[in-house]
């Protein structure tokens, strides 16, 4: 740069950069936009036979040190406030109790998924996810209708970014009211990129360490030390959106959740597609107004499901509170 | 209505673009809590966009923005006041808190950046307060690669003249 150029930048008197985070009214307009209008969620479906990993025995055994320490088992939902009053919306995650701490959890998953390893590169990757497609409205006097339809989404692209993102409409899963529905089977979206045109945010591969994937996911959405464990676990949604993770990776992204402040481990679950899972959350982002679950493979310590809850207290949202805002179930882990 | 987020691209094209809009809003308007209103607009402008199946780009996502800046300017007949204002030279027209504390060299920079074409100004502003990159500036303004080069070079050789005469005052 020469010293023009930084002339130049120094006189800009906007202190708003590019890589700025978003605000806490960024944020929440942005939750509003989904949850107002067709919105982004995932699907439960019957469960699939899923391939269950090598290593399930490494996580048994090393579950088993953690597990031994139970001694209550408490059955709800992630938190014990009351179940969602949206009609038709889907039921909250059902979690069953760990007693052991944050660290020892996420210590034991990460070294599941580290025996894993990496995965061998290629220039081709596929993000195969089962993604709800809701249709909320909200009439004057805050009456909610709502119906969720599944989508069977397929990203793939390859180095240089070329690539093809399809969605293909499932059963109407919840909601009576769903007229407006697409017919199942119905290519909703189909769009085929060319080289460099592919959207992705986080173009190169994902880093295998906790600090290098920090840095990796701070990059291009703005995060730094302030960010809430809320903004860094959305993030972890937009990279697994654009990358499936091996086991190394997964490791990372386990390591980097232990650094994050305001993180619980909600219990096992049994996620939308059947799976059993270890549900981590936090409820920091938009100072409390949702909350934000990964649930990562009980076995293998992969992420397996994102999930966000609308806990209220947002003007801007009619939703009753504790709405289940959208899902992500992704299907090409094995 | 069926098409959603339904992979979380919206929510990530949002993140990605936010701040950039806000602050390509925030120079064009006259306090910043107007541009977080008029970049709320922008977006939703590109939700209902999303929606209809279109697909969302960072040129086009700037288009509207421009043209939701001319809406706030009719709306509230802004335009004038700030076009008075920039008239000035003060630069007080984008000022922030940044401006309490900034030094002469910033005020005189922007002072002979508002001497400047139009044109040039514009390049200039896109590529080093709104980061845009030279693709990004080639298609929001219909130019190919190596001619934003060149308009990029010509903007910076007027900018350095217009800064030799600040300082010859």
């Amino acid at each position: 740069m020469t010293d023009l150029e930084r002339r130049i930048r120094a006189a800009n008197p906007i202190a708003i950069g590019r890589a700025t985070p978003l605000s806490s009214r960024a944020e929440a307009e942005l939750q509003a936009l989904l949850a107002t209008a067709p919105l982004a969620t995932a699907a439960p479906r019957p469960a699939p036979a899923l391939k269950r990993a090598r290593l399930r025995g490494a996580w048994v055994t090393g579950l088993a040190a953690v597990l031994v320490f139970v001694t209550v088992f408490v059955v709800g939902n992630v938190t014990n406030r009351p179940q969602s009053s949206a009609a038709s919306s889907p039921p909250l995650l059902t979690s069953v109790a760990i007693d052991a701490t944050v660290p020892e959890i996420l210590g034991v998953l990460s070294a599941a998924a580290r025996d894993i390893g990496p995965s061998a590169a290629s220039s081709e990757r596929t993000v195969r996810s089962e993604a709800w497609s809701a249709d909320i409205s909200v009439d004057d006097e805050s009456n909610v209708t709502m119906f969720v339809q599944p989508q069977e989404i397929s990203r793939v692209w390859n180095d240089e970014l070329s690539g093809r993102v399809t969605a293909v409409a499932g059963e109407v899963r919840w909601g009576a009211d769903s007229a407006s529905a697409a017919e199942p089977g119905t290519v909703l979206v189909d769009e085929e990129y060319g080289r460099g045109q592919y959207p992705a945010i986080f173009a190169t591969r994902p880093p295998s360490t906790a600090a290098e994937l920090r840095s990796y996911l701070a990059a291009p959405l703005g995060l730094d030390d302030q960010s809430t464990a809320g903004q860094w676990f959305k993030a972890v949604q937009d990279l697994r959106a654009d990358w499936p993770l091996d086991g190394d990776q997964n490791a990372a992204l386990l390591d980097l959740l232990a650094t994050l402040p305001d993180v619980s481990v909600a219990g096992t679950v049994t996620d939308r597609l059947g799976r059993e899972g270890v549900a981590v959350e936090t409820e920091s982002r938009v100072d409390g107004v949702f909350r934000d679950i990964l649930v990562f493979d009980s076995a293998t310590g992969f992420l397996i499901s994102a999930e966000d809850v609308y806990l209220g207290g947002l003007n801007d949202i009619s939703l009753p509170a504790m709405t289940v805002l959208n899902y992500s179930a992704w299907k090409d882990v094995d | 209505m069926t098409t959603i987020d339904s992979d979380g691209q919206f929510a990530a094209f949002y993140r990605a673009n936010y701040s950039v809009i806000l602050a390509t809003v925030t120079r064009r308007l006259s306090d910043h809590a107007t541009a977080e209103d008029v970049t709320s607009e922008v977006f939703r402008v590109a939700w209902a966009h999303h929606s209809g199946g279109e697909t969302l780009t960072l040129p086009w996502l700037y288009t509207v923005a421009r043209n939701v800046v001319g809406n706030e300017y009719r709306r509230s007949a802004r335009s004038a006041a700030l076009t008075a204002r920039t008239e000035d030279l003060d630069g007080d027209a984008h000022a922030t808190t940044a401006d309490v504390t900034e030094d002469d060299g910033a005020r005189d920079t922007r002072r002979a950046m508002m001497r400047l074409k139009e044109a040039d100004r514009e390049i200039l502003f896109m590529a080093y307060w709104e980061d845009l990159s030279g693709a990004e500036i080639g298609a929001i303004l219909d130019l190919k690669l190596p001619t934003v080069w060149v308009r990029l070079n010509r903007a910076r050789a007027a900018l350095k003249q217009q800064l030799g005469r600040e300082d010859e005052r």
